[in-house]
């Protein structure tokens, strides 16, 4: 629980970042104490710097986003390269005899 | 075959202990940001969470705890998942959302397929234990798990179990429910492609008891998806059934048949 008034401090470490972005607490029990304080600061500043927040990238969906002038789209794109996801499952009708 | 896992279900896990493999450390990053593991996508990523087990299976270690035969289960289809998510990746766009090179990134798609490979051999070849002493689910809770168990490809002894029941339980086992359990087998069966009709064939898969199980069978793109209260197993499917249109399932006591219709414009016949 932060404090009334008080800012909370930002995400600069991978193991807090997984976290805030959904990630349960235990996570951090899977990772060696160096990978889960790497320092990811400067990667989120530039991800920031061209809109895209790490919640944001995960949370965008089908918007998708120009990275490094290349089209990203959080899912999978089809074979056309249109921006239905293809993972999703069709599911059949089924019949017991 | 026998693999060098052990596997012991009933029992807490404690967190992976040693050193992670790079490419292990890398899955969690690649998976966890640009896919959006924690927020991931509707179908095949989706409810997948690497704590309850993928990353124990993929570690090296010779031994791996689970709390229940269900976690397993779970983590295994959660396993599969993701490698047929990765092998329908294009190495490139792989590339860019780990912020990889071109060639570094399919290096890297192909190392962690091949890990995932080796983790899905070595799991169904693992020994298995289970243990109640923590946690006693019931009979039929317990059958249910075993069936999950048996979809992904993993085998249980029914002797074992039956060892293992008595030590915790007030009551040993009823005949009834040894007989449900040996009566238990793994899928693996590939599926087989047959001509039943002119235009109409059927992909059939035989499983032991299939048609008594509450099965959901679905389709993703050159797959048959079988889900079994959130555990799923995927069987490929041959290439002539992408150009076919799926009908309906058909769940007989030993077998699942999943009928295709050939269009004859699409297809026609010499």
């Amino acid at each position: 629980m932060s404090e009334p008034g008080k800012e909370e401090a930002p995400v600069t470490d991978l193991g807090s970042w997984l976290i805030s972005v959904g990630a349960p607490e235990s996570i951090t029990d899977l990772m060696p104490s160096e990978m889960a304080g790497l320092d990811i600061a400067p990667l989120l500043a530039l991800l920031s710097g061209i809109g895209l927040s790490g919640s944001g990238l995960m949370g965008s969906g089908l918007m998708g986003s120009e990275l490094g002038g290349v089209r990203v789209a959080n899912g999978l794109l089809d074979g056309a390269g249109g921006k239905a996801l293809t993972d999703e499952i069709r599911w059949l009708p089924v019949i017991r005899s | 075959m026998h693999s060098d896992l052990r596997i012991t279900c009933g029992v807490e896990p404690e967190s992976v202990a040693g050193s992670i493999p790079d490419a292990l450390a890398h899955l969690i990053h690649s998976l966890s940001a640009p896919f959006g593991f924690f927020t991931p996508t509707r179908g095949l990523l989706d409810g997948l969470n690497l704590s309850r087990g993928v990353f124990s299976l993929l570690s090296d270690q010779t031994q791996v705890d689970f709390a229940s035969v269900n976690q397993l289960a779970q983590a295994v289809s959660d396993l599969e998942s993701i490698h047929l998510v990765l092998s329908q990746i294009d190495s490139e766009e792989f590339a860019i959302w780990c912020g990889l090179g071109k060639n570094e990134g399919r290096v890297h798609l192909l190392d962690l397929m091949g890990m995932i490979d080796r983790a899905l051999i070595r799991v169904r070849g693992a020994q298995l234990q289970l243990n109640f002493a923590e946690y006693r689910p019931s009979p039929k809770a317990l059958f249910r798990s075993l069936t999950q168990l048996g979809l992904v490809g993993v085998g249980c002894d029914a002797r074992q179990l039956q060892r293992a029941w008595p030590t915790s339980a007030r009551k040993p086992l009823s005949n009834k429910w040894k007989s449900q359990y040996e009566s238990m087998k793994v899928l693996k069966d590939t599926g087989t492609l047959v001509e039943r009709e002119p235009s109409i064939f059927s992909f059939e898969v035989k499983w032991k008891g299939v048609g008594n199980m509450d099965l959901a069978v679905g389709l993703m793109r050159n797959h048959l998806v079988l889900e079994l209260s959130g555990v799923r197993r995927f069987v490929e499917l041959p290439a002539a059934c992408s150009r076919m249109e799926p009908g309906v399932v058909r769940l007989s006591k030993n077998r699942l048949a999943l009928d295709f219709t050939v269009d004859e414009s699409e297809w026609p016949r010499s």
